[in-house]
């Protein structure tokens, strides 16, 4: 049974159907441009219902025209109603603008920390982020500002999550080299570390506050004002921006270390460089809305079975999603329980824990292990 | 493309791994890299694809030394295909495939047509057409084996390294797929466990024993009784079939002192692999 060389392919290839070779989905095409201006149409429009709803509904043609007002202030006429105008303007829309930020940016961390450790579970939570930052939070909340160094409780979140990031890569370290397994171990180990500590200074505090603290631990966006949204959005913008510019790269990541490397990745630097990308983001989000679990675990794995992995694709699709996601989140985190609001993971966790479960039982039916 | 692997010493944690390694490859030459486990194979061709820079000497491809050229470069001229399981993520086979292109691609580079095509032919090339889109994961451990074959070939390198390729392969994708790999034309080295395998496909071998190379060339001259004897451990012997003229290898466990020599020839996985060796042998 030789087979000549030559005659390999062909030999099998002669079974397939004719036209197989015609690819149903093009690499690049128009269905793709089409289905982010519907996720960027479902996001302006998400905006528009979180902007209009509340104790006060105020219709959407109205909602929509004082928000017109204020980006094209001689096109629209000034709104009748002063207190509408406020409640819009000062407080709906910046709290729905910065949920969309934070939901962006959670989804695509959620999706570079899944490539950056080749782990389909990564999440700035499991990787200790969030857990760091928590405690930077806390501690400034419990202790006082001046006891840590003045630092703000933002400031104090954004110093949590690098510090958190730089112990985990520190710890997954080893002959300069950081692998996907230590990575989460280290993560996950930290991320306990911190829970106790933060759990330990919360049980020491005043009693009074500590609801407060538990507020800020769930998430919330309810302190949300302009000032709060650029800083986020500077950031989500930049970062999704290298993240694109790294797509290739992330795709690479996923075939495996060795062949990584075999197609040109530098896969120390570049897992480092998503490092620091990423808990960047996450202590910029984390320090204006607080620990908000499962948006970075779910959105990617809902963009990853309707457009695949190839992050040209899945970068810009889990942003909208995460940030029409999160706005919506916020929206029934503020409205179903009037006039006390939940915190954000209380919400996110109803919908996340199911999809969760969802996620291990497809992992069951026979695919491959987690860690590759 | 010419690959040199000129006095490699490499060392982990303070373990020589390698030692003063010398081999070449010539442009077009298929050359086997047989060796028992932890004898440093990986390890040899790691270096090849700057996975681990030796401390002593030098790898070049084309001419050059891999570690000055930038990690774009080096993945332009040579591809690989390693046993690696890759995660549970999504991907379409042809995305798979599609991940060959990137080290001709800058950041704010697309895919063109000329890529997408390059792609399919390569999935033609290992019989893969009809599953260009289907989902990775759930591809038996000899198909992902030919789709990155076929990622190796959209690569387009002129140097091809494969760690074990067969592993994992029916007999029949074995032989399929070292002829595949012959026909490319391009300048390759292979790890292999299997002798015969390797005695058949292979135009030289080299022979790795505790990270130094013990034997270097044509196949029939290098792999003697003795030398297999030494470095792996049993007795090889070659036998010629009556009926076809064609030469066997088979090997047996080294009988110890005054025991009774086994009668069985134990010629799993070698009757079939014949088909190069006849033609060396003739």
């Amino acid at each position: 049974m030789a087979v000549a060389p030559s005659r390999v392919g062909r030999t099998r290839s002669s079974r397939s159907r004719p036209g197989a070779r015609r690819r149903a989905r093009p690499l690049s095409g128009s269905a793709f441009s089409l289905l982010l201006a519907g996720l960027s149409a479902a996001v302006l429009f998400s905006l528009l219902l979180a902007t209009s709803l509340g104790p006060v509904t105020i219709p959407l043609s109205e909602t929509g025209r004082i928000v017109l007002h204020h980006v094209v202030p001689g096109v629209v006429a000034v709104p009748q109603d002063p207190v509408g105008d406020q409640i819009i303007w000062e407080f709906r829309l910046p709290r729905a603008l910065l949920g969309a930020v934070v939901g962006a940016g959670l989804a695509v961390v959620g999706v570079a920390l899944q490539a950056a450790v080749r782990n389909p579970l990564a999440d700035p939570y499991l990787l200790g982020v969030s857990s760091g930052a928590s405690l930077g939070a806390v501690s400034v909340l419990v202790l006082g500002s001046s006891a840590v160094g003045g630092l703000s409780l933002s400031a104090g979140a954004f110093a949590g999550a690098l510090l958190a990031m730089a112990l985990v890569y520190l710890l997954a370290r080893r002959r300069s080299r950081v692998t996907p397994l230590r990575l989460v171990l280290a993560g996950v180990a930290l991320a306990y570390l911190f829970q106790a500590l933060y759990s330990f200074l919360l049980i020491k505090s005043d009693p009074r506050s500590t609801v407060g603290i538990l507020f800020w631990l769930l998430g919330s966006l309810g302190s949300a004002e302009w000032s709060d949204v650029q800083l986020p959005a500077g950031a989500l913008v930049l970062g999704i921006g290298y993240l694109l510019l790294q797509a290739r790269s992330l795709n690479s990541l996923l075939a495996g270390d060795e062949t990584a490397v075999s197609l040109g990745v530098n896969i120390n630097r570049f897992r480092v460089q998503l490092l620091v990308v990423t808990s960047l983001l996450v202590g910029v989000m984390v320090a204006v809305s607080g620990a908000i679990a499962f948006v970075g675990l779910i959105i990617p794995h809902m963009c990853r079975s309707a457009v695949g992995s190839d992050h040209r694709r899945l970068l810009p699709v889990a942003a909208l999603v995460g940030a029409a996601f999160l706005v919506l989140v916020d929206l029934a985190a503020r409205t179903v329980d009037e006039p006390s609001e939940l915190p954000l993971t209380i919400v996110t966790a109803i919908f996340g824990v199911p999809f969760f479960i969802w996620l291990l039982r497809r992992h069951d039916r026979g695919r491959e292990a987690m860690f590759g | 493309m010419r690959l040199a692997i000129e006095g490699v010493t490499v060392t982990l944690d303070a373990t020589t791994i390698l030692t003063d390694a010398r081999l070449v490859v010539g442009r077009g030459e298929f050359v086997g890299l047989v060796g028992p486990n932890g004898s440093g194979k990986s390890t040899l061709l790691r270096t090849i694809y700057r996975a681990l820079r030796p401390v002593l000497g030098a790898v070049r491809v084309g001419g050059d030394d891999v570690w000055d050229l930038s990690a774009r470069e080096s993945a332009q001229r040579t591809a690989v295909v390693v046993q690696e399981s890759s995660a549970d993520f999504d991907f379409e086979v042809v995305d798979v495939v599609a991940m060959g292109r990137n080290p001709h691609k800058g950041s704010f580079d697309r895919d063109t047509d000329r890529d997408e095509r390059i792609c399919l032919d390569a999935l033609e090339r290992v019989g893969m057409s009809e599953l260009a889109e289907r989902d990775f994961a759930t591809l038996s451990g000899g198909e992902k084996q030919r789709v990155h074959v076929a990622r190796a070939i959209a690569q387009g390198s002129r140097v091809l390294v494969l760690d074990e390729p067969t592993n994992h392969l029916d007999i029949r994708f074995q032989l399929d797929l070292l002829a595949l790999v012959r026909s490319l034309g391009v300048t390759t080295i292979a790890a292999m466990h299997d002798l015969a395998l390797a005695a058949a496909h292979c135009d030289r071998v080299y022979v790795l024993e505790r990270g130094t190379v013990v034997g270097s060339g044509l196949p029939r001259e290098v792999l003697t009784p003795e030398l297999v004897a030494r470095v792996f451990g049993v007795r090889l012997r070659d036998w010629t079939d009556p009926e076809t003229g064609r030469t066997h290898l088979s090997f047996d466990r080294l009988a110890p002192e005054g025991a009774v020599p086994a009668s069985g020839t134990g010629t799993t996985g070698t009757g079939t692999a014949t088909t190069g060796m006849t033609r060396r042998m003739s």
